[in-house]
């Protein structure tokens, strides 16, 4: 997580003329052996568990592997045929709708989660406790409640709709519906990061502010367009493009809930390199499919980075 | 008269079997080693632990586990049994071989089997048999077991599907009498008629579903080579379902769908099992095989009463080819005491007690035409017996094709669409289907 402060360089070291270089080496090179050694076991870590595999990653989508036995070479095959794989734009397309959809709502629902928390009100803490309870809920475990809570014959859900006279709906057998029941847990999973990202930074809005903008007249609805949002920009910034990039790996919900279907309408992009990777053993493919994956989330990454590095500069 | 039927109808596919297996046979890359030099071990002392990873109902892993604590006692190697959930454990095995930590033993059915066999990662036990050990079992499902000249698994069990129904429900419908032989067995018309009444007299409960989930997709051909087609031609090279029958076929799974006859959500890319429904009373007749009737009978209880009967025809009867084998990888540190529990497990003794305790089918000949003694509803398993004597040779002989899973995957993929929707039309799905089936063949 980013936090929104701005860096300053250390002070340098007095300089006499002659001698600068050797002064500075001498205390920068302990601080840079000093660093290195800190870094270092965070470092193996990132070597071993994410550098490695990565590089593997790209050597695998080159080959034909089916997981055991043998691996053969095929260059940039798998990149030619996932252009013709009809499915793999299905998925992408599913994960760009699905991203589209998921990431306004989760910021409005966080927004409006730290707006209503922001204020005092008894429990308040507990209230924030339970918003952000499903965040750490595993993935896979969300996912077995709610597919029998969505179940359309068994499930408390359209048992609840058909007592109060609505008809029931078909959570896994219509795609449309399928894809609403996904986005429904994701974005219930999602409030509670939000809610506390938007609270540090409602926290660090000035009272002054405020003060100044009700003597202009800004109160209720008009406090909020004209102070609130503006000043949230950065932390609205962030957040998307987090959600973004949490939207394109989607995977574990939509795994146990629907493993895909029907058909391909929930099929996405992770989900779809899993299934082609282990259950039709196209390891190779599934690493190219894998390597694109990489290719975009890197895009927004960046983006993220210099937006970020350039409003810490300004 | 039943099992003799069976027996002949089984070793006539013998032969069709035996080529199915050359065909499979298609020049693998590499062949199963065989053990070092060290002689058979046929009789004698075993030492060390050997595991057996399988998936199984409480029954069926009750058995396995009294197996092996006899098998212990009689050759002293100790067995363990674990066990794993069913739509697990292909991605489960599959990644302990690729980090060579396989376990010694593991349960497959006979369409996955070619696809291990076809990567090397199965021992090849002809040290430890010998020629005579094969003519014991169906030469059909002994012929599956063969890859590249070489016997890589023992056949255990076979399964089928029948009509498994809720006798309150078709009290209620009005239905007295179900079909009672092979030759009486509903036509598509009349399961039509009969979901019919179900569906009016018993409001808020889906008529039926088929059990085509996931692995079990394949069992989709049953209404298929019911209509008359099959999947591939004779030459098992190119897809036939661009036929009249076919698309009969699957207009007809549609049309269940869209009269309102069909569960909705049952379709085969979720794992939503008609098997775990069918207790709760909200579906009254599902297609089941034989191998869910200690489980149902144990969800079920006494709350109302079920019974079975055979699947409908159109053309023809047909069901499908299910079952499992036991196979021993190469990688397993203790071959020896593995190979000879999975000799251990197919002798005659212990396949009859297995298929009694949990109400599969055996495989051995000198158990056709025995009358077993099965622990649940044994009144039922004449049903499926014969029922099992309508699996067409075509069928049997794609579903053990090394590149079958391929072939379940392409239904996986592409019947959903159809199914679940009222507007798709049915040369899209045969379209998808045949392009997903010629790529798997192709692989």
């Amino acid at each position: 997580m980013t936090t929104v402060v701005t860096r300053r360089r250390a002070p340098e070291p007095p300089v006499r003329p002659g001698r600068r270089r050797r002064v500075a080496s001498a205390a920068l090179k302990a601080e840079r052996r000093a660093g290195l050694l800190m870094a270092s076991p965070a470092l193996l870590v990132f070597t071993l568990f994410m550098f490695i595999p990565l590089a593997l990653t790209f050597w695998y989508s080159l080959q034909r592997y089916s997981g055991f036995g043998r691996m053969r070479f095929i260059g940039l095959d798998n990149y030619a045929a996932i252009i013709n794989d009809a499915t793999f734009w299905t998925a992408s397309l599913n994960t760009l709708l699905y991203t589209a959809l998921t990431v306004p709502i989760g910021i409005v629902c966080g927004l409006s989660a730290a707006l209503l928390l922001n204020r005092w009100m008894p429990a308040r803490g507990l209230f924030r406790a339970l918003f952000y309870v499903p965040v750490v809920i595993s993935g896979v475990a969300s996912g077995i409640i709610f597919l029998r809570l969505f179940d359309p014959i068994v499930g408390i859900l359209n048992q609840m709709l058909t007592t109060i006279g609505l008809p029931a709906i078909d959570w896994q057998g219509n795609g449309t519906w399928a894809l609403v029941s996904i986005i429904l847990v994701s974005t219930w999973q999602g409030i509670g990061f939000g809610m506390v990202v938007y609270l540090a930074a409602l926290q660090g809005i000035p009272r002054e502010v405020y003060e100044a903008g009700t003597v202009d007249g800004a109160v209720g609805w008009k406090r909020f367009i004209h102070i609130t949002w503006p000043l949230l920009r950065p932390t609205t910034f962030f957040l998307v493009v987090y959600s973004i990039i949490g939207s394109f790996q989607v995977f574990d919900v939509v795994y146990v809930l629907t493993r895909g279907g029907p058909g391909t309408s929930t099929t996405f992009l992770v989900q779809y390199a899993y299934d082609q990777g282990f259950n039709q053993r196209r390891q190779g493919y599934a690493a190219a499919i894998g390597v694109i994956i990489y290719l975009v989330v890197l895009v927004f990454t960046v983006l993220q980075w210099r937006f970020s590095k350039s409003r810490d500069d300004a | 008269m039943s099992q003799l039927d069976r027996r002949t109808f089984l070793l006539s596919t013998g032969l069709i079997g035996a080529t199915a297996a050359l065909a499979a046979c298609s020049g693998g890359s590499e062949t199963p080693t065989s053990t070092g030099g060290a002689p058979a071990v046929s009789t004698g002392k075993l030492s060390g632990t050997v595991t057996l990873t399988t998936w199984g109902s409480d029954q069926e892993v009750a058995a396995f586990k009294k197996i092996a604590a006899d098998f212990t006692a009689a050759r002293g190697a100790q067995v363990k049994i674990e066990v794993l959930p069913y739509d697990q454990i292909r991605t489960v095995v599959d990644r302990r071989l690729q980090a060579n930590q396989a376990p010694d033993l593991f349960r497959v059915s006979y369409t996955d089997v070619t696809g291990y066999a076809a990567n090397g990662v199965l021992a090849d036990l002809s040290d430890h048999i010998d020629s005579s050990f094969g003519q014991q079992f169906f030469p059909g499902l002994w012929a599956a077991m063969q890859y590249d000249g070489a016997p890589i698994g023992v056949p255990h069990h076979t399964d089928t599907s029948a009509l498994v129904y809720n006798k309150a429900h078709f009290a209620k419908a009005g239905i007295t009498s179900v079909p009672d032989s092979l030759e009486s067995a509903w036509t598509w018309e009349e399961l039509v008629g009969v979901l019919g009444k179900l569906k009016t007299a018993n409001p808020g409960v889906s008529p039926f579903a088929f059990n085509y989930q996931l692995f079990g997709a394949y069992r989709w051909f049953n209404t298929l080579f019911q209509a008359g087609g099959t999947v591939l031609d004779p030459s098992m090279k190119n897809v036939t379902l661009d036929t009249e029958q076919a698309k009969k076929a699957l207009t007809w799974t549609q049309s269940l769908y869209t009269q309102g006859l069909h569960a909705p959500s049952v379709l085969v890319k979720r794992p939503t099992y008609p098997d775990e429904i069918f207790p709760t009373q909200k579906i009254s007749m599902i297609q089941a095989g034989d191998f869910l009737v200690p489980s149902l009978d144990g969800a079920i209880a006494k709350k109302f009463e079920w019974g079975v009967t055979y699947l409908p025809h159109d053309k023809a009867s047909a069901t499908d080819l299910g079952g499992n084998a036991v196979v021993v990888t190469e990688g397993s540190p203790n071959k020896d005491a593995a190979i000879e529990f999975a000799k251990f497990l197919v002798t005659k003794e212990n396949m009859q007690y297995f298929c009694e305790k949990t109400t599969v089918l055996p495989v051995r000949n000198d158990l056709a035409d025995a009358k077993l003694a099965f622990d649940v509803k044994p009144d039922l398993m004449p049903v499926f017996q014969k029922q099992a004597t309508t699996m067409p040779e075509a069928l049997v002989k794609t579903s053990t094709l090394p590149s079958f899973p391929g072939i379940n995957q392409a239904l996986v993929d592409n019947m959903d669409q159809f199914l679940s929707n009222p507007s798709a039309t049915v040369d899209s799905v045969v379209g998808g289907l045949t392009t997903a089936i010629q790529k798997a063949l192709q692989v």
